[in-house]
């Protein structure tokens, strides 16, 4: 439907990668061409110097070789110098000799010795006279005589440069020939050492040049000793330029690099001509491999990028698509980037009216968040603050309270608070409902001093009256605590029954009328923890006792209906709180209780049915849960353990752990997790409970109910009890007698 | 001895059935081509392919046997036959090369013996030849049986060095060739102050020589006086002793005589060092009288040169016959068949095949028509002879099998003229019964020693020659006295002459010992 669009975009992708890939490619490749070509160059002069080294250390140490053989035939005691005309004996035991000096030397295979003052050659294989031998030698440039001549005049290390030969002594064509003093001291010798050494060896000493193209020369004195020519340029065009490391001259048109090496001693140098064409083409064939290798990299960096394009150009494609349809156009003319704009524009104007619908639905979303305030549906206060921040009320404040107000004659929508007079205040927030049954408006206020929501009920009281005559305002007392909210709202409720008393000329205060609840809730909240115990113990039969028991205490007890509703809410908030986490379905406890059905009960059995049915409701969904969620597992194991041995004094938690393979830290938390309470709480609660039983049903002492419920010492026990129950067993006890002989004359009368 | 003969019989016997056995099995396929595998030996540098050469393929057509060959070059060879006996899998057929037929067939019993098959006529080539041959005993191994094929090409050479003597300068001295030590002495006289070069200078060296060697050196000088002198100094006498060289009064007959040509610069003082090379270098500048060499033509010789000597029958001091050491022809390994062999009468067809006279020449010279030619007379002759071992690609020369008697070989095949040259001056000294009349090769080649014996030998041998060469350098430059020979024998005597003597007396009475008994 977008081709061009989708082109576009994902043109636009495809080039900008392209581009980078390019930019990239040819930076890495000039990089490298100029790096490459530099480095190679070196790397090739270097390596003929590598090789002239090479080539210097293997000739020299051949040098070695043969200085060393001259110096011991020198220093032999054997080898003496006689004149074989006189003693021709003596040629027999030299040969013999010179044997091992022949069969050692790796360098030459022909050895010769001439002994001062004898005309003769010897090796270990043969002897002539000189002039024979010089003739046999027969050099290219060099007469017989001048060899001999050479021979018996030779007093210091000499070499003849490699020229041709044509000798039945040599199977060689050409020869370099060394000719070294007898002995350590050259003046002092006894005769001189012939070492004639093959072209051949020379050449294979040459032989490792790569691909043939380099002159390879070893020089003395200035003098050519052997060389290996491959290229056409003779050593005389480039001895001129001759210097230690690489040289360029030009010849014949050509450039051409010399490349020198000196070696350790005897005068001698290395040297190495190659044509710098040659060294291009070598070159830029190591360019080549090395650059070889970048378009590869670059199609696959090419690949990539167009990959990436089309991976980016989707979503893109898809926003338009998304854009296209919300908002019904298909301008294919347009290109994508601006279609998303003008959706995103789109997108912001709806945004906007939706805003100012939501603002329009907000104080329906306040009325909500009101009743579920005070019907204490947020479990945490972070909950709380977050919901009426939802709904546009800052309510993380100090304190708050509930007024209600009596709906004057043509007044039934509760004020808004951000408007004035109300606006004219700080440092507060709050909402009001209708509560129709009640003909009354509800205010939940928050305020950051307490006097602000004094200030706040004086004037809604002000406002109502202005707007219909006679308004009943009353005010619950100040809270801070969220979990307070039903409190409040049975305290404003009580403030607001108490107009019939107080009259309507001020504004209400549950303040004034809270002394009596104030000795009530104690009692309740001991009674609360009974029945709570009773549930942990998941003991229907204890439980129905303790409700009995609450009953009883509220029938014998003359209590206002206010009192009633507030005993009631703490024991039903204080139940559902400390088991919730028992219960299946928190929906169906809030279905039996809230505040507003609390405080529409009108007497102790509507109050007694509501308390057994969330009770029942706490019991079975503490059942369904170890039923259902939680197999047999280690704790259900402790828990009967305990329930078993809860009198055996012996019984430790440590020991409890011990026993189940559990450290004690993760024994006690998992416990907890799964029963509400530590295990030491759960195992106090079962001896209290069995020793209530005892103390109520039986006459055992004090010390032996201790003693059957667990504990060595007694006054362990009583201070046990009395921590669990609120008094101490013999309390307890007395109280149950007294319960049993006011109840035995009503059997009696019935 | 009885005992010895019966059992001998009993094996003939057996093995002559298990020859009928192995005929019967392989009569069946005999019409179609029989397949063996063999161990070929090839001389170093040479690469070819045995199974794939044409002077097989046609052995294969006249045979009806084809062989596979696994080719092992000679540094490889003897690793690899012991690799092969060891691992228990062996090929039908061992082609040249060498083989230890005493300790493969007489000891490990893993070659076939062939001697049952050849007196049944399985190979009438080869049998014929070895019989005319009389080299028999050279083949047959210590328990009376052949083991082997032998490999000869016997070239009549019955000894290394013969005599020359500087025509030219007998003919312009108006000399005869001398017969005596005496008349070559004077010969040699004449030689020094005869100017016989006729360049005005007294720069002729009558006697040249090497030293220790025997076609160039002063050995065969001891022949003047009776002592035919080897490297190893051991000889037999006629009556079968072994005698020590250097111990016999012909030596030192000889010593003093050389102390006197040298005295008198009639003997080449350089002997004692030089080397051929630089012999040669002498010979050819043309001053030398007398000298010994293999032969003249195509040697170190410069042709112009060799045509100036002539060949001189050994001269004799009085009182004594000439006598040269004698060379006989030693017979090398040519095939075996092991004891795995799949086809004992194949494989003696296609081994027998190459010993037909055309065939065995073909093999070492090459196709006919080709480089080989029938002359009109029937025999053989090489055309021309082609560079770099190109015959190798067609025929397996050297490595081929060959068996040929001196006489056999001159009746089919006419040999290269410089061989010719040889076998004549060989043909004038055994007329002229020069050479000793057993030949030393006997003791020191054919008959066989055990490894100790060898070794004892090689240590002897070694100490003895340092004494007795020092002992001819000194006498002959400076001569000897009573005293000096006394002690020259007692030295010798020290370093174990005795045992050498003894040792080599010991495996030639054993050797001859069996082969009376074989006879």
């Amino acid at each position: 439907m977008n081709k061009t669009g989708r082109t576009s975009v994902f043109i636009r992708y495809a080039l900008s990668y392209t581009a980078v890939v390019l930019t990239l490619f040819f930076s890495i490749a000039g990089y490298l061409y100029v790096q490459t070509s530099r480095h190679s160059r070196e790397r090739l002069i270097e390596s003929q110097i590598n090789r002239l080294s090479r080539i210097a250390s293997q000739h020299e140490s051949y040098l070695s070789e043969m200085l060393t053989t001259a110096e011991e035939i020198g220093l032999n005691p054997h080898i003496e110098a006689f004149r074989y005309d006189e003693e021709p004996w003596k040629a027999y035991d030299l040969q013999l000799q010179l044997i091992p000096y022949t069969s050692t030397n790796t360098f030459c295979d022909q050895i010769y010795l001439h002994l001062n003052g004898d005309d003769r050659i010897y090796s270990s294989s043969s002897s002539m006279t000189l002039p024979m031998f010089a003739r046999m030698v027969s050099y290219e440039h060099m007469t017989a005589e001048a060899f001999a001549d050479l021979i018996r005049s030779t007093s210091r290390l000499t070499v003849l440069p490699s020229q041709r030969i044509s000798s039945s002594l040599l199977d060689a064509s050409s020869a370099v020939t060394f000719l070294i003093p007898l002995g350590a001291n050259p003046g002092t010798s006894k005769g001189l050492m012939l070492f004639l050494i093959k072209d051949s060896v020379y050449q294979s000493l040459f032989s490792d040049a790569i691909e043939g193209n380099v002159n390879t020369y070893i020089i003395r004195d200035g003098e050519v000793l052997s060389c290996s020519e491959d290229l056409p340029v003779a050593w005389e065009q480039a001895a001129p330029h001759q210097v230690e490391g690489a040289q360029t001259f030009r010849w014949q048109g050509e450039d051409w690099t010399l490349v020198s090496q000196k070696g350790r001693s005897w005068g001698l140098a290395y040297a190495a001509v190659l044509r710098n064409a040659d060294l291009d083409a070598a070159v830029g064939r190591e360019i080549f491999s090395t650059l070889a290798v970048l378009p590869v990299f670059v199609v696959l960096c090419l690949a990539l990028a167009l990959w990436m394009a089309r991976r980016h150009a989707r979503p893109i494609r898809a926003l338009t698509g998304l854009l296209s349809s919300a908002s019904g156009e298909d301008d294919a003319a347009r290109d994508e980037i601006q279609r998303i704009s003008t959706g995103i524009r789109q997108l912001t104007n709806r945004n906007m009216e939706l805003a100012t619908r939501l603002e329009r639905a907000l104080p329906m979303q306040r009325h909500a968040f009101v009743f579920q305030f005070i019907k204490g549906r947020f479990v945490t206060r972070e909950e709380a603050v977050a919901a009426g921040s939802a709904v546009g009320l800052d309510i993380s404040r100090s304190c708050y309270a509930i007024i209600l107000c009596s709906s004057g004659d043509g007044c039934d929508h509760p004020f808004d608070l951000t408007q004035p007079p109300f606006a004219g205040l700080a440092g507060y927030s709050g909402a009001g409902v209708e509560l129709v049954a009640l003909k009354a408006q509800l205010y939940l206020v928050f305020a950051d001093v307490s006097e602000t929501l004094a200030r706040l009920a004086a004037l809604v009281r002000c406002e109502g009256e202005s707007a219909g005559g006679r308004c009943v305002t009353a005010i619950s007392a100040v809270h801070t605590d969220f979990e307070e909210a039903p409190a409040a709202y049975l305290e404003a409720a009580a403030a607001y029954d108490n107009r019939f008393v107080m009259g309507n000329e001020q504004v209400l205060s549950y303040q004034d009328i809270s002394a009596d609840v104030a000795d009530i809730l104690p009692q309740a909240q001991k009674l609360t923890t009974s029945i709570s115990q009773a549930l942990a113990l998941s003991s229907r039969e204890l439980l129905n006792a303790r409700i009995e028991e609450l009953l009883h205490y509220l029938k014998n007890t003359n209590m206002s209906p206010f009192a009633f509703r507030m005993i009631y809410n703490s024991v039903i908030n204080s139940l559902m709180r400390t088991h919730a986490l028992s219960m299946v379905n928190t929906e169906n406890a809030r279905d039996i209780y809230d505040i507003f059905s609390l405080s529409s009960c009108q007497s102790i059995d509507d109050l007694d049915d509501m308390l057994r049915k969330l009770c029942d409701l706490l019991l079975s969904g503490a059942e369904v849960s170890e039923e259902k969620i939680a197999p047999e597992d280690e704790i259900d194991l402790v828990t009967r353990y305990m329930e078993e041995h809860f009198n055996d004094p012996e019984i430790s938690m440590a020991a409890i752990a011990d026993s189940f393979e559990l450290s004690t830290t993760r024994f006690s938390l998992s416990f907890k997790e799964k029963k509400g309470m530590p295990p030491l709480e759960y195992l106090t609660l079962l001896r209290v409970e069995h020793a209530k039983e005892l103390l109520a049903k039986t006459d055992l002492p004090i010390r032996d109910v201790s003693g059957q419920v667990g504990y060595y010492d007694s006054g362990s026990f009583i201070r046990r009890f009395k921590q669990v129950t609120g008094e101490t067993p013999l309390q307890y006890r007395r109280a149950r007698e007294a319960e049993r002989k006011q109840a035995a004359p009503e059997e009696v009368t019935e | 001895m009885k005992r010895g003969k019966m059992l001998g019989l009993l094996t003939v016997a057996a093995l002559l059935l298990s020859g009928c056995a192995s005929r019967q099995e392989s009569a069946e396929p005999a019409a179609s081509t029989a397949s063996l595998t063999a161990l070929q030996y090839e001389i170093e540098n040479i690469a070819v392919d045995f199974s794939d050469m044409w002077y097989f393929r046609r052995i294969e057509e006249q045979t009806g046997v084809h062989v596979d060959f696994d080719e092992v070059k000679d540094p490889e060879w003897n690793s690899a036959v012991s690799l092969t006996f060891a691992k228990g899998k062996m090929p039908d057929l061992i082609l040249r090369g060498s083989l230890d037929v005493e300790e493969y067939g007489v000891s490990q019993h893993l070659l076939v013996p062939l001697d049952p098959y050849l007196e049944q006529g399985l190979m009438p080539n080869y049998a014929s030849r070895l019989e005319e041959s009389g080299l028999k005993d050279q083949l047959t191994a210590s328990d009376g049986h052949m083991y082997q094929l032998g490999f000869l090409i016997s070239q009549g050479v019955n000894t290394n060095g013969h005599f020359f003597i500087n025509q030219r300068w007998l003919d312009k001295l108006g000399l005869e060739a001398p017969q005596t030590v005496e008349q070559l002495t004077q010969v040699l006289r004449s030689f020094r102050d005869g100017d016989p070069n006729g360049n005005g200078l007294r720069e002729e060296i009558p006697l040249e020589f090497t030293f220790d060697d025997n076609i160039t050196g002063i050995y065969n000088l001891f022949s003047f006086f009776g002592l035919p002198l080897n490297e190893d100094y051991a000889y037999v006498d006629e009556a079968g002793a072994v005698r020590f060289g250097p111990e016999e009064d012909g030596f030192f007959d000889t010593l003093a005589w050389l102390h006197q040509m040298y005295t008198e610069g009639l003997l080449d003082i350089d002997f004692i060092s030089q080397g051929s090379s630089i012999w040669a270098e002498k010979v050819n500048e043309g001053q030398v009288g007398v000298f010994s060499y293999w032969r003249l033509q195509n040697t170190a010789l410069l042709p112009d040169v060799a045509k100036a000597y002539r060949l001189m029958l050994p001269v004799h001091a009085k009182g004594q016959r000439a006598c040269l050491p004698r060379n006989m022809d030693i017979i090398e390994f040519g095939a075996a068949l092991t004891t795995d062999n799949r086809d004992i009468e194949g494989s003696l067809r296609w081994l027998d095949a190459q010993f037909e006279t055309e065939n065995m020449l073909v093999s070492q010279n090459g196709a006919v028509g080709d480089t080989l030619i029938r002359r009109e007379d029937g025999r053989y002759e090489v055309a021309y002879v082609p560079k770099d071992n190109e015959l190798y690609r067609s025929v397996p020369v050297i490595c081929g099998q060959f068996f040929a008697p001196a006489d056999y070989y001159a009746s089919v095949y006419v040999p290269a003229a410089h061989r010719q040259e040889k076998a004549g001056y060989c043909a004038q000294y055994e007329e002229a019964g020069v050479l000793e009349t057993v030949s030393h090769k006997l003791l020191t080649t054919v008959a066989p020693r055990t490894t100790a014996e060898n070794a004892e030998i090689v240590r002897l041998k070694a100490k003895l020659k340092a004494i007795v060469d020092a002992e001819i350098v000194s006498a002959v430059t400076k001569g000897y006295t009573e005293a000096e020979r006394a002690s020259f024998l007692q030295r010798l005597r020290d370093a174990g002459s005795e045992a050498y003597k003894d040792t080599y007396q010991q495996i030639y009475d054993r050797w001859q010992g069996e082969r009376e008994t074989r006879e």
